[in-house]
């Protein structure tokens, strides 16, 4: 009888996209790691305290002049220095409800989650517009000077006075109406494209420097947005999960599925309320030399029967893994216990609830 | 569990519907509503109905007449004399009692019947009140809110005051309600449970206008009462076209009496304006909703106030659309230390069939993470349910953002009590290339020394043979600071012709693994 030492095939691809018995060369699980370029395996870096806040409320980050900087869904927004000193620098509670959106400005740093957007310049929060007209939006971007923003069920996109953020005027508006559905997403690339989804399609506006309107709307493609925070920007396209549940990236109207792997797994998402793709609008994870974007599924049943799915999508190599945190009480694994994640000082921040986490990578 | 049904109740006497807050709990956990009806078409000026029993027989479980309600309060024996006239019925929300309250013509006595649901089958007669009013007649005409703080019930009534003529006047009354009979006939004992709200001009919607929201609709006098430490506090929501606001106001239940025969009072310095807090316009709450505006501002909305166990309390604004009758789209609050987020807005569709016209009152209250709403029209109310996310409780008081020029970051809970257990594992497709095999040893080449100079991490491997089932765990340790030595070994797994592995550890630690082999026999192909 022969014998000898054979090799278990572990550099393949997680794949998920059929029934686990009839996976043959591919891995069936890979939870809170990844696979490198060398196909060996490495641990995701474990969150570790960084500092708490003042309120519970699920955390959401950006920076703002060299400072980390977090609104709560409770409302409050708080600036964090680079020892966890939390400074909480609430008004007006940023309202809404929703996921929270910033856009940087020369002055402020403004906030959209569903209702008036706030904005922050130093002092406390305040409303951007106090006088009503700025429409209440869940998404928000800076270009050129304007501070663009969608209306909230409508097909119709507002923009502040170019170098006045909190100047709006009610002829300010523009219709994406190359398909008649209502704008649900909305991106500002780093090529200062304004790209704005709907649930049936998605248009690219572009700054117009001459006439009297500020933009113009340059192509349309037929991928639409399943949902609003389903969208991020990162290796020179837009990835998103489109309106067939497809994982998918474009670069202008070149369309392409990325993540056949993990399509059964998208499809059968049974609830994607407050789903986000990190981190929102270009700030991918870069982390332990990979380069990933992090799809949550926060109040999805997985594959444990407890509540979140997070995939963690290594754009560079096309491969998924699974991120999970522990649920002491069933002894099974939970949801990965983050709404957000951000990147300042070289350094890795995930918004958890309450609570910012950091992933600090192995050193060397 | 959702809340569906309606109770057909015939015709509904829509003055004498609380605000709100009207859903009862029988004693079988059964959902159930007591209204008055319009007697001239009902033939019964009181109604029990049963929501499960989904508007069909026995969906109304309870007729009581004007001689039932005297029987009853005669059977308490609480030393009154003459006739009584019942005018008004009190649910105890979340609980299985309700009361129908009466007076007698002229002079006298304030009077109430407590019943108690226990089952669709039976309703009983547990206690009651008789209270003295001192001078004049008092005629409770319609009850305007009420709610349950500390086994006790509160109830707004809009009362007429006085005899032979009366005043108008809003009152604030604490009932009994235990299964006992309180009886206290001294002049003016009415004082010792109530408080009368003043009257501070006409068509002030910052103030208590008691006239006013006795002859105006509905939907102008939104009272929710609930607990505010030792105080009782009560929200009015007032929604009128020239303007809108959420007042507060607190009862102080160690108010001297006056001892001169006249009320105690909640007058215009009790009372606050709130909508500020907000951070909303509240004077949107109920009117930017999506879809088109109802016509007038009388009976489109109706807040309710749910107190969420953790120190928060949530204003539900709920509204019926006049284009799309079945629908009712809810806007939620939760206000907390002065604090509020706006919580989104959900909408409700209720499964019942169609409405005889627009709904005419659309009331809610909170069950666990579900709003129950209840639309009524001139002869049902149809009940249905939407579940709506629970936001987590805060754990830290709000420092006072008005007054903290520098806010200090709260103590940090112990290290140990924010690790994040985050298990790492591979597990393998289903081998099934080597054909029938043994496999005499496992080894993986993995980086070792990951632990500290005390603390060893473990790897852990397991193998499913044939999918039938997995072995136990075979654990090897990854090595102290220091170690180099890479390769471990697991020994033997078995035999089998489908392989599976899997790879975990939850201990802190790396995980750089670079290969892993098998020692395989072959047995067959």
């Amino acid at each position: 009888m022969a014998r000898g030492w054979t090799k278990i095939p572990l550099d393949t691809k997680l794949t998920n996209n059929t029934d686990e018995t009839s996976i043959g060369v591919g891995l069936a699980e890979l939870e809170n790691g990844f696979v490198t370029e060398q196909g060996t395996h490495s641990r995701f870096p474990r969150l570790t305290l960084f500092t708490r806040l003042h309120d519970a409320g699920r955390v959401y980050l950006h920076d703002w002049r060299g400072d980390l900087v977090a609104a709560t869904s409770n409302g409050r927004f708080y600036r964090l220095a680079r020892d966890g000193t939390v400074h909480d620098r609430t008004k007006v509670v940023v309202q809404g409800g929703r996921r929270v959106v910033f856009a940087k400005t020369e002055d402020e740093i403004v906030m959209a989650a569903g209702a008036q957007m706030v904005r922050y310049s130093g002092e406390r929060t305040e409303l951007l517009d106090e006088s009503g007209t700025a429409p209440n939006s869940t998404h928000c971007g800076y270009i050129d000077g304007y501070i663009v923003a969608l209306e909230v069920g409508s097909g119709r996109f507002w923009h502040s006075d170019a170098g006045l953020a909190r100047v709006w005027n009610t002829l300010s508006l523009f219709a994406a109406n190359g398909s008649p559905d209502n704008i649900t997403g909305l991106i500002v690339t780093p090529y200062r494209e304004l790209i704005l989804a709907g649930p049936k399609s998605t248009e690219q506006f572009e700054r117009l420097s001459g006439g009297t309107l500020p933009f113009f709307r340059r192509w349309s493609i037929g991928e639409g947005l399943y949902h609003p925070h389903m969208m991020t920007f990162a290796n020179n396209g837009v990835y998103l999960i489109n309106h067939l549940r497809e994982f998918v990236r474009f670069a202008g109207q070149q369309s392409q599925s990325v993540g056949d792997e993990m399509g059964k797994v998208i499809e059968k998402i049974d609830n994607w309320n407050d789903a986000w793709m990190g981190g929102f609008p270009d700030n991918p994870l870069h982390i332990c030399g990979q380069k990933f974007l992090v799809l949550q599924f926060p109040h999805a049943t997985n594959r444990y029967d407890t509540k979140g799915v997070t995939l963690l999508f290594d754009y560079r190599q096309q491969r998924f893994s699974r991120l999970f945190g522990w649920h002491d009480g069933l002894g099974v694994p939970d949801r990965y216990p983050v709404w957000s994640h951000w990147t300042i000082w070289g350094r890795h921040f995930f918004g958890g609830e309450g609570v910012v986490y950091e992933a600090v990578a192995p050193s060397g | 569990m959702s809340v569906v049904g309606k109770i057909s109740y015939g015709r509904l006497n829509t003055l004498n519907f609380p605000i709100g807050q009207v859903v009862l709990i029988g004693v079988d956990g059964q959902h159930y509503g007591a209204q008055n009806t319009d007697v001239g078409l009902t033939g019964w000026p009181w109604r029990v109905g049963w929501v499960e029993g989904n508007g069909g027989a026995p969906s109304i479980i309870l007729n009581i007449s004007n001689t039932d309600w005297r029987n009853s309060l005669a059977g308490l024996a609480m030393g009154l004399s003459g006739t009584f006239t019942p005018h008004t019925v009190i649910p105890a929300p979340g609980t299985p009692y309700f009361y129908i309250t009466g007076t007698k013509a002229g002079a006298g006595e304030f009077v109430g019947v407590l019943y108690k649901i226990n089952s669709p089958v039976s309703v009983t007669v547990v206690g009651g009140f008789a209270f003295g009013i001192g001078t004049g007649s008092q005629h409770p005409h319609r009850c305007n809110s009420a709610n349950v703080i500390d086994g006790k019930l509160y109830a707004f009534l809009e009362s007429g005051f006085g005899n032979p003529s009366f005043t108008l006047e809003t009152w604030l009354y604490e009932l009994p309600l235990d299964e006992t009979t309180t009886v206290d006939l001294t002049p003016f004992a009415i004082y010792e449970h109530g408080w009368r709200l003043s009257e501070h001009g006409s068509h002030s919607h910052y103030s208590w206008h008691s006239t006013n929201s006795f002859n105006g609709a509905a939907g102008h006098s939104h009272f929710a009462i609930i607990p505010d430490g030792d105080l009782i506090g009560i929200v009015r929501y007032v929604a009128e076209p020239e303007g809108a606001g959420i007042f507060y106001l607190t009862v102080d239940f160690a108010a001297a009496l006056p001892g001169d025969g006249s009320p105690r009072t909640i007058d215009e310095a009790d009372i606050q304006d709130i909508s500020a807090d907000f951070g909303f316009p509240f004077a949107d709450a109920g009117l930017n909703f999506a879809g088109a505006p109802a016509p007038d501002y009388t009976n489109d909305y109706t807040p309710s106030v749910a107190i969420l166990g953790d120190g928060r309390i949530e204003f539900l604004f709920t509204r019926g659309f006049t284009d799309t009758n079945h629908m009712v789209r809810i806007r939620r609050f939760l206000w907390d230390e002065g604090v509020v987020t706006f919580a989104g807005e959900t909408t409700f569709t209720h499964n019942a069939d169609a409405f005889y016209a627009q709904p005419r009152l659309v009331q809610s209250w909170r069950e666990g993470d579900e709003i129950v709403v209840g639309l009524m029209d001139l002869f049902r109310v149809i009940f249905g349910s939407v579940t709506i996310p629970v936001a987590e409780p805060p754990t830290v008081v709000y420092p006072d953002i008005d007054t903290t020029e520098e806010d200090t970051v709260d103590e940090l809970p112990a290290a140990d009590a924010l690790i994040v257990v985050q298990r790492w594992l591979l597990r393998t497709g289903h081998i099934r290339e080597w054909g029938e095999i043994t496999v005499d040893d496992l080894r993986v080449t993995i980086k070792r020394g990951v632990g500290d100079t005390e603390a060893e991490p473990q790897l852990w491997v397991r193998a499913n043979r044939d999918n039938r089932s997995w072995t136990k765990w075979a654990r090897k340790g990854l090595g102290k600071k220091g170690d180099r030595t890479m390769t471990l070994t697991f020994g033997g797994f078995g035999t089998a012709r489908d392989w599976q592995f899997e790879f975990a550890t939850t201990d802190d630690c790396e995980i750089h693994l670079r290969k892993a082999d098998i020692m395989r026999t072959q047995l067959g192909h």
